[in-house]
């Protein structure tokens, strides 16, 4: 499991997820706008970085996120 | 309002399954957003279903507050004074010269709306505030600035009203937030995205300030704090380098340890038990206790010790026997952390701190630590280590006497029977709340349940006091009996002894009082109920010995006369007959 799937897990602990290499925000019920802005706290409390306000609406998905990591060298 | 479940929340929270946790709520409302859903939140959700009001709706959640809801249920109102101050009206204050006058106009909004909630609800009320702004050190060098006049005015409002309030509670935030560094608690960039003033770790600040806080509503504090000697009291090993060779008082290190010593002698002096287990010769602890010049804590501080070459769990387990306090209510210090893990495995009921390697940080550590703390004490918590030292003699007395009723009747037993008046409230709902032992049913009632309860017309209840040669020994009962108007039944809501006085049947005592009064209000059958936990066996008995019938053994008119009352009790249920009831144990109180 990699460090993001363990973080989206527990953000979302009663959502069974397998691959969530394609999840977005709204593809369950529980990931609101509200969840994500959550999620992406952990996010950045998790891996020491922080997003920038106009990066707060614009990763919208588990692709955007790890592209951002990626550019701070980090691999979730 | 945005409703948490725990199946909402982040994991790591865990469902706590007890009854009374589940009923318990705490609603959130913020004059930022809070961040529902927030995993710095875990603190608190995993023992209470958490409620949030949306950040504007703040002012009608209090305003609008329900006067019936659980006494379990606390509301949080958390404020940032930017938002609701403008900054344009800051020049004015300062203008004007800040006159009460201005303050209370500016803070006029929040105190009412805190006003209306404390007169129309019984439940209790967490007022957390921060105030955002941090000037720089000129705006401070000739005057304070205008937004920490605001800050020191709302707090003093606040503590004016607290003083005649029963259920307000303060939370001045920057205090807890200066400890991680106000940079780390505030983004402003989640309140420019989300209207939300703090950080992820401001939040995690505030869920853990305001969890500190409700756990004391529910759960009694830590009563026993057991003690290291070498390289815990003192620097160094006293076997190894002797009394002149340890480290205590000296420069560096050894003042740390006096200090951490005065932190202990404090908590002492406020009614927490102090007891040593250490792996030590015991005559040259006792020697270093009596010489050493530079000792604070004192031979007569110690109510109990171990000090033995045997296993520390062991030894602990045998304080908790001598003293009579359940291993829940211990904290265990060690720097060693081989003995910390090996009680923890052990006794996982203790208290076990992972307490600092550097011993300059333990003064400060124990002191802000929130075990031993409370919302107030009592005359009993002053007392309590005399109290404890009596009963160690009784003890004593009473088994080299064989414990027989000519041993009770020449201590000169005095109980007092005194009413629940205002006064004696919190001591009233401490008992309810911390005693294990001797309790039927260990009905955790709180200070608001007890007040109405004692004002019902047709409630019987009462503290018993007692004085006997080893002591005054305090408030040490309480009896609580409650019946319908006009009804012949009446239930034993509430009996319980505290376990340092037991032994002397003065439990016997105060269902004769209890019987008495009960009389008078034509009530002709006293229902009980015991209902068993891991710690109160030494109530089983109780009932059956002094005169209840068990159900099972219950005619057919005495269960159609209590039967309305049967509804909810999970307990075994036992009923008095009091026409014909003769309490037994009473010779030692009939002089």
């Amino acid at each position: 499991m990699t460090r993001l799937e363990d973080l989206l897990r527990q953000q979302f602990p009663s959502v069974p997820l397998n691959d969530i290499s394609d999840l977005h925000v709204g593809s369950f019920h529980e990931w609101s706008s509200l969840a994500h802005f959550n999620f992406l706290l952990l996010v950045e409390e998790s891996f020491q970085i922080q997003f920038t306000v106009d990066e707060m609406s614009e990763l919208r998905s588990i692709h955007d996120i790890r592209a951002r990591l990626a550019t701070a060298g980090i691999e979730a | 309002m945005l409703v948490l479940k725990n199946s909402d929340t982040p994991s790591g929270v865990r469902d706590t399954g007890t009854e009374s946790q589940a009923q318990r709520r705490i609603t959130l409302a913020g004059t930022s957003f809070l961040l529902p859903g927030n995993s710095a939140w875990q603190r608190l959700g995993g023992d209470y279903a958490l409620e949030f009001g949306e950040f504007a709706e703040w002012s009608s959640l209090l305003l609008n507050s329900q006067p019936n809801s659980s006494e379990a249920d606390t509301f949080a109102f958390v404020v940032f004074l930017q938002d609701i101050i403008s900054s344009e009206s800051i020049p004015a204050l300062i203008e004007g010269g800040a006159s009460p006058e201005d303050l209370e106009r500016i803070l006029q909004p929040v105190l009412m709306a805190i006003d209306r909630f404390d007169s129309q609800s019984s439940n209790r009320l967490i007022v957390a505030w921060s105030n955002a702004q941090c000037p720089g050190a000129v705006e401070y060098g000739r005057q304070v600035p205008p937004w920490d006049l605001v800050c020191s005015g709302l707090e003093a409002r606040l503590r004016e009203r607290q003083a005649r309030s029963k259920t307000l509670f303060l939370l001045p935030l920057d205090k807890f937030f200066a400890e991680v560094g106000r940079e780390n608690c505030f983004d402003s960039r989640n309140y420019y995205a989300a209207h939300c003033r703090l950080s992820q770790r401001g939040v995690a600040v505030l869920a853990t300030q305001i969890a500190e806080l409700t756990n004391r509503f529910f759960c009694a504090p830590k009563k026993v704090l057991v003690l290291d000697c070498d390289n815990t009291l003192w620097g160094g090993v006293l076997g190894e380098d002797g009394i002149a060779g340890i480290r205590l008082g000296q420069d560096g290190a050894g003042t740390a340890f006096s200090d951490f010593q005065r932190v202990v002698r404090n908590l002492a002096q406020k009614g927490v038990l102090l007891a040593l287990a250490s792996k030590n010769d015991e005559a040259i602890v006792w020697q270093a206790f009596d010489e050493h010049p530079s000792m604070i804590l004192r031979r007569s501080d110690i109510l109990a010790f171990r000090i033995n070459w045997r296993d520390k769990s062991d030894n602990l387990a045998e304080l908790a026997d001598e003293l009579g306090v359940a291993l829940n209510s211990f904290v265990f210090w060690d720097d060693n952390p081989l003995e910390r893990d090996s009680v923890r495995a052990r006794l996982p009921e203790v208290t076990v701190p992972d307490v600092p390697r550097e011993v300059w940080r333990w003064p400060n550590w124990l002191e802000s630590s929130n075990w031993f703390a409370t919302f107030g004490n009592t005359a009993e918590d002053f007392r309590r280590s005399e109290m404890y030292r009596s009963r160690a003699r009784f003890r004593l007395e009473s088994e080299q006497s064989g414990g027989d009723s000519e041993f009770l009747k020449s201590i000169q037993l005095r109980p007092v029977l005194l009413p629940v008046s205002e006064a004696l409230v919190s001591r009233a709902a401490q008992l309810a709340m911390k005693t294990n032992q001797f309790n039927l049913r260990t009905c955790r009632h709180g200070e608001l349940a007890i007040r109405q309860i004692s004002n019902e017309e047709n409630a019987v209840s009462f503290l018993v006091g007692l004085q006997d040669k080893f002591g005054d020994h305090g408030n040490v009962g309480l009896v609580i009996a409650r019946c319908k108007r006009n009804h012949k039944v009446a239930f034993l809501d509430t009996f319980l002894v505290s376990c340092r006085v037991l032994g002397r049947h003065l439990e016997a005592w105060m269902l004769d009082q209890c019987a008495q009064q009960l009389r008078t209000k034509q009530v002709s059958v006293l229902l009980a109920e015991f209902v068993p936990t891991d710690r109160n066996q030494v109530a089983a008995t109780f009932l059956p010995e002094h005169g209840f019938i068990s159900e099972a053994q219950w005619n057919p008119d005495l269960r159609n006369m209590v039967e309305p009352l049967l509804n909810g009790h999970g307990g075994r249920l036992f009923a008095l007959d009091l026409a014909n009831a003769a309490v037994p144990y009473l010779d030692a109180y009939a002089q």
